[in-house]
């Protein structure tokens, strides 16, 4: 099941064709290699926009990451537990 | 080209309509002038959006549904593994978990998230037709009848529209093909999960009649046990059955029951969206409460939301409407016609107000309440009278205009009136 996590992360992100790819963050001082992004979207908070991204890291984990354009930060929401 | 199912409703040897997945063979009877409609409807959408991020779940049974805490714990998706235990879309999550234990539960559905990909995939359907009718979140018409020089025949559209839904956004879906909307949306539920089903003209009658009535769209419970009574269970014998028996039992609904089930349907695919008749809100409260001051609380909360949309689409209306679900599931409606059209949340709010008092909102306890403005006009067509206080709702409106400013840059939870409640 998913666990709520809401923390703020730092992100390693390549930008290609247009479109931001995170690739790799860190997470109470771990880094974790992201193998697959296999969903995203977007919602808006204002005129602001949040890009989410649910991604698979090198250990098959779920991970739902976000980032907040208006304050360039990037949070990791959730993650699946078993 | 791989598609995992293909059934058609013709016999094979005829060769008129294919049942061979060879598509670039297929022939069918249209014409262009003749209408072709499709029917796309996603499988088990919510549940295959989360089963695509979380892909060790594909072909679990996978439940989403809202956040019990919240007192939303309802089923809002099953997968098609989920569905065989018997779990369906708007039942109790506690009875879904007492049919499948063992079922993944996914609590907290994301509404945004599914909007989006809906947003995504009309955004595919208008690169076959501009004629495209979203009818829900997952489903949507497209009239595709003059689309054959661009993308061949029907078929062939619906296979090219399929692969490229899989490929652009990761999942499957049901498409039918018929000559109107009634049909096409009966063959897209003939072959699920990933079917591609087409229902040409001249064997609708065939396709039809051995079809239990409840099969249309339309046709719900209520009405199939009623023509039940009457010793009417297919779309056959509903046919068949004296149009005017049916016009003396159901009224003018009579008629409409003898036309689709004899497959007629004359309604076009609308591509615009209707205008707006009314705009409201409403929410099922994290407990149950009685007291005025808190019922207050959460109709100022629901009032501005509602007053927040009128002013953004540029409307005022003029009859307010007040919904209260009890702690015992009961509910009431209330309305009431002001005077001047309004978008201001403090007048609506007043009529609401008016309403709860009426309806012992603060005696029972309410476990749902919900605001709805009808009978809009656009802002400045409405009569405008001189009014004693003028200058106070000038002021108003200046601060209204200022708090929608702020949730447009900020976002709708940045500011709100200090009475309002906070978890709406």
């Amino acid at each position: 099941m998913d666990q709520e996590i809401n923390q703020p992360i730092e992100v390693m992100v390549v930008f290609e064709k247009g479109r931001m790819i995170p690739v790799r963050f860190r997470w109470n001082g771990r880094v974790i290699k992201i193998a697959k992004i296999t969903g995203w979207w977007r919602t808006n908070e204002g005129k602001f926009r949040i890009r989410h991204y649910a991604v698979i890291d090198q250990n098959s984990q779920f991970c739902q990451l976000s980032y907040k354009e208006r304050t360039a930060e990037w949070f990791l929401n959730k993650i699946w537990v078993e | 080209m791989m598609i995992s199912k293909l059934r058609m409703h013709k016999s094979d040897e005829t060769g008129d309509c294919l049942a061979s997945p060879d598509i670039s063979k297929a022939q069918c009877k249209y014409t262009p002038k003749e209408p072709v409609i499709l029917h796309v409807d996603m499988d088990a959408f919510f549940a295959s959006v989360e089963q695509k991020e979380r892909p060790w779940l594909v072909g679990k049974p996978v439940v989403v549904g809202g956040d019990p805490q919240k007192r939303h714990g309802v089923v809002a998706a099953a997968s098609y593994a989920a569905r065989e235990y018997g779990i369906k879309a708007g039942m109790p999550l506690f009875t879904a978990r007492r049919l499948c234990p063992h079922a993944i539960f996914l609590i907290g559905r994301h509404q945004d998230k599914y909007e989006y990909i809906s947003s995504r995939l009309v955004r595919i359907f208008y690169q076959f037709t501009p004629q495209v009718e979203p009818y829900s979140i997952d489903e949507a018409f497209l009239d595709i009848t003059s689309c054959e020089k661009l993308f061949g025949p029907p078929l062939q559209l619906a296979m090219k529209l399929k692969e490229k839904i899989k490929k652009q956004l990761g999942l499957s879906c049901s498409v039918g093909i018929a000559p109107n909307k009634l049909l096409a949306k009966l063959a897209s539920s003939l072959n699920k999960p990933d079917g591609l089903t087409f229902i040409p003209k001249d064997k609708v009658k065939e396709i039809l009649s051995p079809l239990e009535v409840a099969k249309l769209c339309g046709i719900g419970d209520k009405t199939a046990k009623i023509l039940s009574s009457l010793g009417i269970h297919t779309l056959g014998e509903l046919g068949s059955y004296p149009v005017e028996v049916l016009k003396r039992k159901f009224g003018k609904n009579g008629e409409w029951l003898h036309l689709v089930a004899n497959g007629i349907d004359h309604s076009p695919v609308i591509s615009q969206a209707p205008p707006e008749r009314s705009m409201g809100h409403e929410r099922t409260l994290p407990q149950d409460i009685s007291e005025p001051e808190q019922i207050s609380s959460v109709l100022l909360a629901l009032c501005g939301m509602v007053a927040r949309r009128l002013r953004a689409k540029r409307f005022v209306g003029g009859t307010i409407t007040l919904r209260v679900r009890y702690s015992d599931f009961v509910s009431l409606t209330r309305s009431e016609t002001i005077a001047r059209p309004t978008n201001s949340e403090h007048v609506i709010l007043k009529v609401a107000q008016k309403l709860a008092l009426g309806v012992e909102s603060g005696i029972r306890r309410v476990r749902l309440l919900g605001v709805s403005v009808s009978h809009l006009t656009k802002d400045g067509q409405s009569q405008q009278t001189s009014l004693p206080f003028v200058e106070y709702i000038e002021k108003r409106k200046k601060v209204y205009s200022v708090m929608d400013r702020i949730r447009d840059k900020f976002g709708e939870g940045s500011i709100r009136w200090a009475g309002a409640a906070s978890f709406i």
